[in-house]
């Protein structure tokens, strides 16, 4: 990409908007509810990725900002313009799609500049704005060419470029990086938070992948089922989820999570882990005072896999905060090794309709820890895993609901 | 494949082929040449060129060509505009689109000759349209020769309309829906939409309904031999005049007959070179 153009594009000047979602419903005639008084604040120039499973409303949600869907209740502001009953071509927004939705006739420059056109800008001022565009997205040699005859990136970036030649109030991008394969993804995800924070135009993006969600966002809404599940900075939606979906969505491989009790012994309070147990600190209790409420009571824990430790790498760990386990899975990924064991303890579903479901036995689950690369382990090895305590996570079984107070 | 198995599969293609269209063509060009009467056909006369300047010398011929070239240039563009505004409409339509779809195909699913006779009757004497044009004008309505032309050109748009409008459905059944809302997004109001996506999406349908449409309407036969049997000569398009002069008077001019026959299929094909370049070029291009 070429910073000195994404400056071109900037001193044309480029307009800011917060944009709110106030309420925002959506139930189709059929009856079905798909949005639940979805309320979100973007600030200017923010980029906010809307994070959720397949079928969870988060393309219900971006439809409706861009118009193409009804809002059934709830108001949606730009700025504090009020766009429910806005035609899309005249909410000064621009969107970028999954399948692209190029013209297939138009040549590169003539996709590009169609917005444009239909706007009536003369042509010149037009194509010196495609220029530009096309200098940003490294298209300028593939102008006269039809989509047909570009690869899967440039005609994600013709779509790119299509978008930021409107100079628009907001980007609307509804999983644009899903056709893409897998490495050119990892490229065009930089790439287009790179584009936006030169722009600096506020935008809205839809994707399932957390990994893109976390990496591209200066802020992450987690939705599940047409409603927001919690909308927070990256890091702190991974240190703190609000709740069991959240924790297990957000992170590859996903947050182990297991039913357990908390119990006081002697004074010692420790986790009973299916059959095995642990100690826990002394300051986990008393920075969360709320966990004593659920003492002698299942509660949800949860673990992240870099939480765990193979105990031979590590060996100055407490004793007492290891579990013995049976190596099942091995897999060497040269930086870290992903290792797979069963825990006897019952597991608990964190309500994600992508997640695989548990096999067989209902009190055993499945745990995978994040060893580093200096372990030893095989296949079928009985080894000692280091739990790193106090990151634990604790949830209300009932309420799937954190406990951090 | 070893030579036997590729002569065994090819030859009975080949020679059906050869049966059906290549020896009749043949036989067509021939007799094209031949004084050749119907109640003497086991006296055929060369005659060179004869037929062909007794052809092009007759006015009927030139009447018959003038009503086709209007019956061509008038039915194939309304059809094709129909088709398309009726498709656009269906696939508006949420309910009942069966019963829509069902009801426009009926025309085109009724025998041509049966369609003309029942759409005739309701413009003969006691017909329901030539009793609703009485009642309201006060004046008696008869086919003539000014108005049959124009009842078999509405007649024949009504019943090529819906082979136009079920292609071009289909058309729109797989015009991805994101790239409408891609150009509803860019700002593209009807027109521009259709303009820009919908009809570079039909393009390749267009071509090939155009070309259909055109092939039926300049060979049109049975609604003109409905509506006009041996009245208005007039409105005798060159397949009707081409097989009254075959057929005629108890002479039956076989050779002149077989004159006009080649003469409409090297018409046809001047007609259609059109768009017959324009499909070569789209396929040059997409090798390309």
């Amino acid at each position: 990409m070429d910073p000195t153009g994404v400056a071109g594009l900037c001193r044309r000047g480029v307009k800011m908007s917060t944009v709110t979602l106030d309420k925002i419903t959506k139930i189709y005639p059929n009856g079905f509810q798909a949005i639940t008084e979805l309320s979100l604040t973007l600030e200017e120039g923010e980029f906010l990725v809307l994070v959720g499973p397949s079928g969870c409303g988060k393309s219900t949600a971006l439809r409706m900002i861009a118009g193409l869907e009804d809002i059934s209740s709830g108001d949606l502001y730009v700025g504090d313009r009020w766009l429910n009953d806005v035609q899309p071509k005249d909410r000064d927004i621009a969107m970028v799609f999954q399948s692209y939705a190029l013209y297939p006739q138009m040549t590169v420059a003539e996709n590009i500049g169609f917005p444009l056109k239909l706007r009536k800008i003369s042509r010149r001022e037009r194509q010196e704005q495609v220029w530009q565009a096309a200098e940003i997205l490294e298209l300028t040699e593939q102008l006269e060419k039809k989509p047909a005859q570009l690869s899967g990136g440039q005609r994600q970036r013709v779509a790119m470029g299509r978008a930021i030649v409107r100079r628009p109030a907001l980007f609307l991008m509804d999983e644009p990086l899903s056709n893409l394969d897998a490495k050119l993804r990892v490229q065009m995800r930089a790439d287009i938070a790179g584009i936006q924070r030169e722009l600096g135009v506020t935008t809205f993006y839809v994707t399932h992948d957390q990994v893109e969600a976390m990496t591209m966002g200066d802020r992450v809404a987690v939705i599940k089922d047409g409603i927001l599940q919690q909308a927070a900075a990256p890091e702190a939606l991974y240190d703190n989820p609000d709740n069991v979906f959240v924790a297990a969505f957000i992170g590859s491989p996903s947050m182990n999570l297991y039913e357990a009790t908390l119990s006081e012994v002697d004074g010692h309070y420790q986790l009973q882990l299916g059959d095995q147990s642990l100690a826990v600190p002394e300051q986990i209790l008393a920075s969360r005072p709320a966990l004593r409420d659920y003492l002698d009571q299942p509660v949800v824990v949860g673990i992240r896999p870099e939480d765990l430790e193979d105990a031979a790498v590590a060996s100055d760990h407490p004793n007492d905060q290891r579990l013995d386990a049976e190596v099942a899975v091995r897999e060497a990924l040269g930086a870290e090794t992903l290792v797979h064991f069963s825990i006897a303890a019952p597991s608990v579903d964190s309500g994600d309709p992508d997640a695989l479901d548990e096999l067989g036995d209902e009190d055993v689950s499945r745990c995978t820890a994040r060893f580093s690369a200096a372990t030893r382990t095989r296949v079928g090895d009985r080894i000692r895993v280091n739990v790193s305590t106090e990151k634990l996570h604790f949830f209300d079984r009932r309420t799937h609901l954190a406990i951090r107070t | 494949m070893n030579r036997r198995t590729f002569w065994g599969f090819t030859v009975p293609s080949v020679i059906v082929m050869l049966a059906l269209m290549v020896f009749p063509l043949i036989t067509t060009v021939w007799l094209g040449f031949q004084k050749l009467l119907l109640r003497d056909l086991n006296n055929p006369q060369w005659i060179g060129f004869d037929n062909y300047t007794d052809v092009l010398t007759d006015p009927e011929f030139w009447a018959a060509f003038r009503f086709t070239m209007v019956f061509v240039a008038v039915v194939v563009p309304v059809t094709m505009v129909m088709g398309l505004g009726v498709a656009l409409l269906l696939d508006r339509v949420g309910r009942g689109r069966s019963l829509y779809m069902a009801a426009l195909l009926l025309p085109f699913i009724v025998t041509p000759v049966v369609g003309s006779l029942v759409y005739k009757d309701l413009f003969e004497r006691g017909g329901l349209i030539a009793w609703l044009w009485e009642v309201i004008t006060d004046d008696p309505f008869a086919v003539d020769a000014s108005n049959v032309k124009w009842l078999i050109i509405i007649q024949s748009i009504w019943y090529v309309m819906p082979f136009a409008m079920i292609t071009f459905f289909a058309g729109l059944q797989t015009l991805p829906e994101e790239r409408v809302e891609a150009a509803a997004i860019d700002g593209a109001n009807f027109l521009r939409n259709l303009w820009h996506v919908i009809l570079p999406h039909l393009r390749v349908l267009i071509l090939f309904v155009g070309l259909i449409t055109i092939m039926d309407a300049y060979r049109v036969y049975d609604q003109v031999f409905v509506w006009t049997g041996n009245r208005f000569t007039d409105a005798h398009t060159l397949s009707v005049y081409n097989v009254r002069v075959a057929t005629a008077y108890d002479i039956g001019r076989l050779g002149k007959g077989n004159a006009i026959a080649v003469l409409n299929v090297i018409g046809i094909f001047v007609v259609l070179i059109p768009f017959l370049w324009r499909s070569y070029k789209d396929q040059i291009e997409e090798r390309t």
